[in-house]
This record gives structure tokens, sequence and C-alpha cells, in this order.
């Protein structure tokens, strides 16, 4: 090989925490389960991390401890007629008496429930360890030293939204009948079937955020095992200046980079070159 | 707030018509002037009652979604009265998406009582069930109600004021009870003593903060 290039690991660090740096994206989506209607958006971002190289044969890049923080956002709109049973106020008939028509007793009502929309603000964080290998990209006029990563399924538990989720149901819930009247001392048990209906529902629920925040964390460049992440990338043709003091005539000459390989030496990334 | 407008009954309303004369009547809930009139008949014969000495007899309705009008009970499709009985029109559990309607009754192909034009011996009733303060008109004047949000008072206190409903009674332009005060959860009847032509329709009174559902 004709000429070397290296960057140390600290060197590979600076330039995968710019790439860290700009890792954040979101992204939406709806279903229903049962009678409850869930829009739901997620927004990740990723952050810190230590990168170490492996020496070759492994030739590898462990990532480890990227911090992946954000939150989902969930709408929840869903139907009280579609749960609550049907239930007619006052529990007593109430009669007057009308001179000029005779005593009159007023009908009962049937509540006529209202669909609730509510939203919740979920916050989640959890570190993520990926391992990439290296790859050179011939990109035209220039080398690329791509990172692919290898395939990951992050491991976290969102788990701990379920309470967050039923607790924010049970008192928009209860705020919601509060207002109706003489229903009072019915309205821990109609909260309680509401929340009876929601739990089955909600592991499945919260099972829709994990899928998201995967879809948005594949999504990101670093780690889209589709689409390499181009690490770095330098011109084919370089300009080179004699080494010693330049006489009449030793002007710079362009030399062109014909082949490219990448490794891993000494905790290094080595690049090397044969010139064309 | 809640929707009070005696021309277009909901759920929380019932209309009630006095009985004087003999005949056979036909009504129906509609929900348009286009919409098919007959829901059942009302056949008043014979009564020895005197006025306000009669019986009330109830119509209930239910919106059909096939059909997609109000049908009464089975058991009120005919329903025989006295003279001087009455009859209160109201409805039963809610359908998702039925509208309003006003009842209307005729006999002879005439109309003999109309739910949007209160006459005399009529009532119109509203159960309320969310506080704020509403006015309405009569004539060219404006009469108030309070209606208190029920959580302001204990749950003993306003069981007791819900078994008490508010009777007011309307003579021409003039009701019995100016300004009204009462709590969600109480039911209103505006009984007609002398009238023609009249309508209850409540808005938020002005300066008020309306309290939302």
């Amino acid at each position: 090989m004709d000429t070397t290039l290296a960057v140390s690991e600290p060197g590979v660090n600076v330039v995968l925490q710019k790439a860290l740096a700009l890792a954040h994206a979101s992204k939406s989506a709806s279903a229903s389960w049962g009678p409850f209607e869930v829009g739901y958006s997620a927004s990740v971002a990723l952050s810190g991390g230590t990168a170490t190289l492996q020496n070759a044969p492994a030739n590898k890049l462990d990532l480890q401890g990227i911090h992946v923080a954000g939150s989902v956002s969930a709408y929840f709109t869903f139907d009280l007629g579609k749960i609550l049973p049907t239930i007619c106020i006052p529990p007593f008939q109430v009669c007057v008496s009308i001179p000029f028509i005779g005593t009159v007793c007023t009908p009962q009502v049937c509540i006529h429930w209202p669909s609730v929309t509510m939203g919740v603000n979920l916050p989640f964080a959890f570190n993520l360890d990926v391992s990439f290998g290296f790859r050179v990209d011939d990109l035209g006029s220039q080398w690329g030293i791509d990172l692919l990563i290898d395939p990951f399924s992050p491991r976290f538990d969102l788990s701990p939204m379920g309470p967050v989720i039923i607790a924010a149901i049970q008192a928009q819930v209860s705020a919601t009948l509060g207002t109706i009247p003489l229903i009072g001392g019915l309205i821990a048990g109609l909260v309680n079937t509401v929340i009876g209906t929601l739990t089955p529902l909600v592991s499945g629920i919260i099972a829709a955020f994990g899928d998201l925040i995967n879809l948005i964390l594949s999504l990101l460049d670093l780690l889209n095992v589709s689409i390499p992440f181009t690490l770095l990338k330098f011109d084919k043709t370089q300009t080179f200046l004699p080494a010693n003091v330049p006489l009449m005539g030793d002007a710079p000459v362009n030399m062109t980079l014909a082949v490219l390989q990448a490794q891993v030496l000494d905790r290094e990334l080595v690049a090397e070159a044969s010139l064309a | 707030m809640d929707f009070v407008n005696s021309k277009h009954l909901t759920l929380q309303d019932g209309y009630l018509h006095l009985f004087q004369e003999e005949g056979v009547y036909i009504y129906g809930a509609q929900v348009t002037e286009q919409g098919p009139m007959e829901a059942g008949r009302i056949i008043v014969e014979g009564g020895k009652s005197a006025i306000g000495k009669g019986q009330q007899q109830d119509i209930v309705f239910h919106w059909d979604v096939s059909s997609q009008r109000y049908l009464p009970r089975p058991q009120d499709t005919e329903k025989k009265l006295g003279r001087n009985d009455f009859v209160l029109f109201h409805f039963e559990a809610p359908i998702p998406g039925q509208p309003p309607c006003y009842i209307l009754g005729r006999i002879d192909k005439k109309v003999a009582f109309d739910s949007r034009s209160l006459g005399s011996h009529d009532a119109f009733s509203h159960f309320f069930m969310s506080g704020g303060e509403y006015a309405y008109r009569l004539g060219k004047k404006e009469f108030r109600l309070n209606v208190s949000d029920h959580r302001e008072l204990s749950l003993e206190q306003h069981t007791k004021m819900a078994q008490e409903p508010v009777l007011i009674v309307i003579n021409g332009s003039d009701p019995s009870v100016k300004n009204a005060k009462l709590v969600a959860g109480q039911t209103v009847i505006w009984a007609v003593g002398e009238g023609q032509g009249l309508s209850i329709e409540a808005y938020p009174a002005k300066g008020s903060s309306p309290s939302s559902r």
C-alpha cells in the first residue's frame, strides 16, 4: 500500500458524537383497542455512548451506552356510551301539582354518556449497545468508510407506562362523570367499569408504542440496518507536495487513490490506499 | 350549558298537553316538517274529571335507527284518555346520533297541539344537567335561571333539592318566577296558564361564564 490514513479511537468518538447529536426523529400512528381509539406519536433522540475499536480480524466498532430518550404523546378518545350501561336519573320520580293541569310527575332522564378525549405524555429513556462492521464504498469522486450496523434488538421496558395511562384515564373519567348530577354514588363503580375495560388492553397499547419507538430507531441514519452510515469520506484525488523545500520545477502532483482498504489496527481505524 | 329549547326537544325535555276535547288525535315526534307524521293515536272520550283533576299518561319515544324516526313504545301507539287527562311526551334511552324533535298532534287534519308553540294548559319541562346562568325571553322581557353546579352542595343537600321541581306558571308573557335559582339535577316545569304561541328558548345570560360539560 502506498499511503495510510488513520483515525484514533478518540477521533472516532468525536465523529460519532457529532452523528449522535443529529440523531433525532419522530413518527406518529393510530389504532383502536376495543372502544379506545388512540392516536400516538413518539420522538426519540440519541446521545452519549462510547465507541471502542476492536482490532482485526474482528474489525468492529462497539458503541456502548447510547442514551435513547424521548416521549410518547398519546391521545385517547372513547365513547363512554360504548362502555357504561344506560343509567336513568333521577332515581326518584318528582311530582308537582299544577292547578290547571293536575299532578304532574316528571320523567326520568336517561344519561347520554359523553365521549372523552384526553392526552397523556409518557417519557421514556434507556441505554442501547450496538456493534458496527466497516466497509469501503466507492462514492464516485470520493471514498467512503461506512459503518454497517449489526442487526440489533433494543431492550427496553415500557411497562411503567401502564399505571400512568390507567391513572390518567381514571382521573379524566372521574372528572367527566363528576359533572353529571345525581350519579355521585355511582361514579366509583362506573370508573371501575371503564378501567376494567381498559386494563386488559393496556399491554397491547404499550406494545404498539414500543413498535413505534423501534421503527423510529431503525429510521435513524446511524442505526439503519439497510443503509450504511458513512463515518469518513475523502476525495479520491489527493494533492501531494514534495517532502523537502520545493525546488524550482517541483510542482504539486495530483494522484488518485485507486484502491482502499479499512481495518482496525492498534485500536485505530486505518485506511490504506494504493496510488495510481 | 344545557341546550334548552322547547322547539327542539331532547332527552332532557318533556312536553305536556292537556286534552279537553273528545276525539281521535294522531300524534308524532317530528324531526322535520317533511317526515312521516303518524306514530300513534290518542283517543279521548268520556271522563268526568274537572280541569286540574285529570290523570297523567306518558308517551315515551325512542329513536329508531333503521327508520330514522322516533317511535313510541308499543303500549303507547294507542292511548285512551278521559277529558281533562293529560299526556307527558318524553324520551327513553339515548341512541347515538338521535336528533332533536318536536311533538305534533292533529285532529281531523288540523293541528291540535304543537310543542313548538305552547298554548294554554301546555307545559314544557327540562331536567338540568349542567350549571350556568341561563336567560330566556317571553315577549320583550328577559328572565333568568341561575343553575348552580351540583358539586357546590353536599350530597344530602343536593338530593333534597333534586326532589323539588321548580314550577314556573306563565300567563301571557308573565312567568310566576322571574329569576329562578336551582341546581343541576333539578327539573323546571314551565306551565302555561294563559297564552298562545309561546316557546322557551334559553341562552347563556349576558355576563355569565357558561360552564362546560
